[in-house]
């Protein structure tokens, strides 16, 4: 886990960012550094702990999937919806 | 003449009961003080409505009686622009309102206005807004603290009768210590988060900050409760908070937690501790010593449970079915990159960079799953504590309030100040911070009280106590 590895290009392209020049170098040196306070995480012993993910026990409800008619609004195989880009 | 923006919430109900007051007097009196307060850039914009409902009759039967409450703008209102502080959200009117905020308005309560805050809640300061940063009410030189800075300081300069705010590692509680106000973050799950614009869904919790521990018990008495539009609310029913305020604490267990200091304090704030340990002392309360070996994991698993969280939320905020559109980018992904790139603050940019570096391919066991490991042995360290204590009593803060533009260059720096508040945050504890003196500047000083799941109202009674020994 090297933090010195960040490549901001790439990871403002994940992130789907326009950055500037500047702020390429600034969020470069500040993700290196939280990165590099996060580490002490490494340290803990965490063999045989199980993760947790919300902390007041809360079951995740499911429902099995109901498939509806949509006849109408099929075309050549695909769901017709309404547009959401304008020309 | 009376100052009637001095009220608290109890006196104001109080009063407009007995025939005394009338709700659009208060509202007048809150609405020439915001004049005088425009320096501290406490507010994002105003509900011109507002007055034209406290002269309604009807609003004094109400439990809350038409008091002003001032809301953070990152809760959705249907009648008002919500920015979440942020110029991505600039224009965004949002379809609904927030359940917190309904569950007010029923009560009587009617929106003063909007509150400026940290962009999306992302900041220790209140520096980072869009808008502006606001400014502390004791000091226009110091930071009010942030999140929830606007809210926090729209009370303490008695803009507000009370405000919501919202606390994901701090936010309520540090603005709320910096300012001198009583600030309260529920158990996750006590209170809905139904319309509050997603930070780190996993520890949001909405709360209110208030002039008193009487009123923080009113207002979470009717914010609080199951909310079927939010999954992760609590179905356990809630008691009405105000009954456990008695400023009795004989036997109460305090634990005290040796290594919060080890951290520098200000010795001011070290002084608040031990003024405190011999008040609840003298009055039957027990201290106890008691150990919190993750400490400093838990900021490290904050800062990376948060981001990464932060990185997946802010995702629909793309151009296209939320916030600002970019005028540049020849492609509809490239359209979208300049949008984000143009509308987010730079803290924004950053903790989503951070986030998706988290999320990433070859770093995602690395971070977050041993993140998700040590926040259960953070869970299992306070069960633990909580078989000993029934409370724990730390400083809110490690100082009091410091200067603008201090911190805002050196991000590490700016997150350590959330070093007392984030541990209860990762175990979704609640937690109060109570005005408990002030510093040689006569800056305010918070103490901070954590309590084990849904004991919202032993913090609340242990608040009050240091609320009224630190008044007499």
């Amino acid at each position: 886990m090297q933090t010195q590895a960040v490549k901001i290009d790439y990871l403002a392209q994940l992130a789907n960012l326009k950055l500037s020049n500047k702020e390429k170098q600034l969020l470069a040196e500040d993700v290196k550094k939280i990165l590099r306070f996060v580490a002490i995480i490494k340290k803990v012993e965490t063999k045989g702990v199980a993760p947790i993910f919300q902390v007041i026990n809360r079951r995740n409800v499911g429902r099995h999937d109901r498939v509806s008619r949509f006849k109408q609004s099929l075309k050549r195989g695909y769901f017709r919806t309404r547009p959401i880009l304008e020309r | 003449m009376r100052n009637l923006c001095s009220l608290n919430l109890k006196d104001y109900l109080y009063q407009v009961r007995k025939g005394n007051l009338q709700p659009q007097d208060v509202w007048q009196a809150c609405w020439q003080q915001r004049g005088k307060n425009k320096n501290l850039n406490a507010f994002l914009r105003f509900n011109d409505l507002g007055v034209k409902r406290a002269r309604l009759a009807a609003i004094k039967n109400l439990p809350l009686a038409g008091a002003p409450m001032a809301v953070k703008d990152n809760l959705s209102t249907r009648q008002l622009i919500t920015t979440a502080g942020s110029q991505m959200l600039a224009n965004y009117h949002p379809p609904y309102t927030a359940t917190v905020v309904q569950r007010l308005e029923r009560a009587g309560a009617i929106i003063l206005g909007k509150t400026n805050c940290d962009p999306f809640a992302f900041g220790a300061s209140g520096e980072n807004s869009g808008f502006g940063p606001t400014r502390n009410p004791h000091n226009f030189e110091r930071v009010p603290g942030g999140s929830s800075s606007g809210s926090a300081a729209a009370v303490a300069a008695q803009m507000a009768l009370f405000a919501l705010g919202t606390d994901t590692g701090g936010s309520i509680r540090q603005p709320a210590a910096f300012c001198g106000i009583v600030g309260l973050k529920p158990t996750y799950g006590r209170c809905s988060r139904w319309g509050l614009l997603a930070m780190g869904s996993s520890f949001d919790v909405p709360g209110p900050l208030t002039k008193t521990v009487a009123d923080a018990a009113l207002v979470l008495s009717f914010m609080a409760g199951y909310d079927p539009r939010d999954a992760t609310s609590s179905r356990r029913p809630h008691p009405d908070y105000q009954a456990f305020l008695n400023g009795e604490i004989k036997n109460l267990r305090v634990g005290l937690i040796k290594e919060f200091f080890q951290h520098k304090l200000q010795p001011e704030v070290m002084m608040a501790i031990k003024r405190a340990v011999r008040f609840i002392e003298a009055h039957g309360g027990k201290i106890v010593e008691v150990s919190f070996p993750h400490l400093d994991a838990a900021l490290a698993v904050y800062y990376i449970l948060v981001p990464a969280e932060i990185s997946s939320n802010m995702a629909r905020y793309d151009g296209i079915r939320f916030g600002h559109q970019a005028k540049r980018g020849k492609t509809a992904l490239a359209r979208s990159a300049f949008s984000r790139g143009e509308g987010f603050e730079l803290e924004v940019k950053r903790r989503i960079l951070v986030g998706t570096y988290i999320l990433s391919a070859g770093y995602f066991d690395a971070y977050y799953l041993q993140a998700s490991k040590v926040r259960r042995l953070i869970v299992n360290d306070f069960q633990q504590l909580f078989k000993k204590v029934d409370v724990l009593l730390t400083p809110t803060t490690p100082t009091t309030a410091f200067r603008l533009g201090e911190k805002i260059s050196d991000p590490v720096s700016m997150y350590l100040a959330d070093i007392f508040t984030v541990p209860a945050s990762v175990a979704g504890l609640p937690a109060i911070s109570v005005p408990f003196g002030q510093d040689k500047e006569k800056l305010p000083i918070g103490l901070q009280i954590i309590g084990n799941y849904f004991r919202e109202g032993t913090i609340l009674n242990t608040a009050y106590f240091l609320e009224n020994v630190a008044n007499a």
